[in-house]
């Protein structure tokens, strides 16, 4: 199953993911103004909320590799060295 | 001792000054390191051999900084591409937008505040058909951008590789640290950097200014907006742009503004000037940034 982390100290509270996500898996926790995952269960890892949110505040894990887009073996080589 | 060499190709010295800000650090990094070879700073014209660490600064413009490149490479264990410019181009790869005749052209025979001349013929390099970030010239074993990489990222950076181990810095973008609110408010004008008086305490993008916080890799503490100018991208793409194919800066700054503003994306493009200088600035001359089947940089560069 996926699961979603939310970094709140990044999440800036725009609500963007909230709108974006095809399966309304984010809500926005009104009180904190943060988003939070209230249906993970939905996702369906198209990760179309990384590519909304601005500061890059959610992390999705166990994600099947094959769902994602392709994927450059030279870039992804260049991404596990960027410190 | 861990002999560390700093090289500096096509560049500003900026990213050697990054190093020195550490200040009295300096002297802590300095305790298990050996500057061997530093051109900005030290007499020594050669580079030695048996570096351990090499910090490589700057682009390959000209037929030199490729020679040294490759030498320093030859020499090193660990190669860092340390700045912008070494890891997608920087500002020094906005020469792209040129041919090299024009580039100079302008410094010897059309500038109007020196006196035409022939282009020298001796001893000055050759320069190359068009910039390359030294990341994609020669086998990079860490790539570390930042225009320049702020000073406590150098020291907790450079502290753990010297004693061996991985450094642990955060990876986020630029909007993860400013404190101005994202807010959806319709507009249908994006304007100018210099127009107008933006809100301090609201986001550049909900006001209409092009912003590159979100499409950058942050870790600058947002000191630009947080000065109330907007982000010009400096630290290079966000990750997550520079991971997927179908993700370039442009489009995430197209979507965003349309998602912020209710703008169609059409009249966001239109809208949008001077794409070389202020959407692909910093990564114009990467070749990752460049092989995005999205990416407009095949249009603007002239090769």
């Amino acid at each position: 199953m996926v699961e979603i982390e939310i970094d709140e100290n990044a999440c800036v509270g725009c609500g963007s993911c909230v709108d974006d996500c095809p399966n309304d898996v984010y809500e926005m926790d009104e009180a904190k103004n943060k988003t939070k995952v209230v249906n993970a269960d939905d996702c369906m890892a198209c990760l179309s909320c990384h590519e909304i949110c601005p500061a890059e505040a959610m992390e999705h894990k166990n994600i099947h590799v094959a769902k994602r887009l392709y994927i450059d073996r030279r870039v992804n080589d260049i991404l596990n060295k960027i410190i | 001792m861990v002999n560390i060499a700093l090289e500096l190709l096509a560049s500003c010295t900026g990213c050697e000054i990054s190093i020195l800000d550490l200040h009295e650090e300096l002297i802590d990094v300095l305790e298990q390191a050996d500057l061997v070879y530093a051109p900005i700073l030290m007499d020594v014209k050669e580079i030695p051999e048996n570096i351990d660490i090499a910090i490589v600064s700057g682009s390959v413009r000209n037929e030199e900084n490729k020679e040294r490149l490759e030498e320093i490479r030859e020499k090193a264990n660990t190669v860092i591409a340390y700045g912008t410019c070494a890891c997608y181009g920087g500002i020094t790869c906005m020469a792209d937008l040129y041919s090299p005749e024009d580039v100079s052209d302008r410094s010897f025979k059309d500038n109007p505040s020196t006196e035409s001349a022939a282009e020298p013929s001796e001893v000055v390099p050759k320069l190359l058909p068009i910039v390359h970030p030294a990341g994609d010239m020669a086998l990079i074993d860490y790539y570390l951008p930042g225009c320049p990489p702020k000073e406590y990222l150098v020291k907790d950076i450079l502290v753990p590789l010297i004693n061996g181990e991985e450094p642990v810095v955060p990876k986020k973008s630029v909007c993860a640290d400013c404190e101005r609110t994202m807010e959806h408010i319709e507009f249908d004008k994006i304007h100018r950097r210099v127009e107008g008086n933006p809100d301090p305490d609201l986001c550049f993008l909900s006001q209409g200014y092009i912003c590159m916080g979100s499409a950058t890799l942050g870790r600058c503490g947002a000191l630009c907006s947080s000065a109330g100018v907007p982000c010009h991208g400096c630290g290079g793409p966000s990750l997550d742009i520079l991971r997927e194919p179908n993700h370039d800066v442009y489009n995430c700054i197209v979507n965003r503004i349309a998602h912020l503003s209710k703008m169609p994306h059409k009249d966001v493009e239109k809208q949008i000037y001077d794409i070389g200088h202020i959407i692909y600035g910093f990564v114009i001359g990467s070749t990752i940034m460049e092989n995005k089947k999205v990416s407009l940089i095949p249009q603007l560069i002239k090769k």
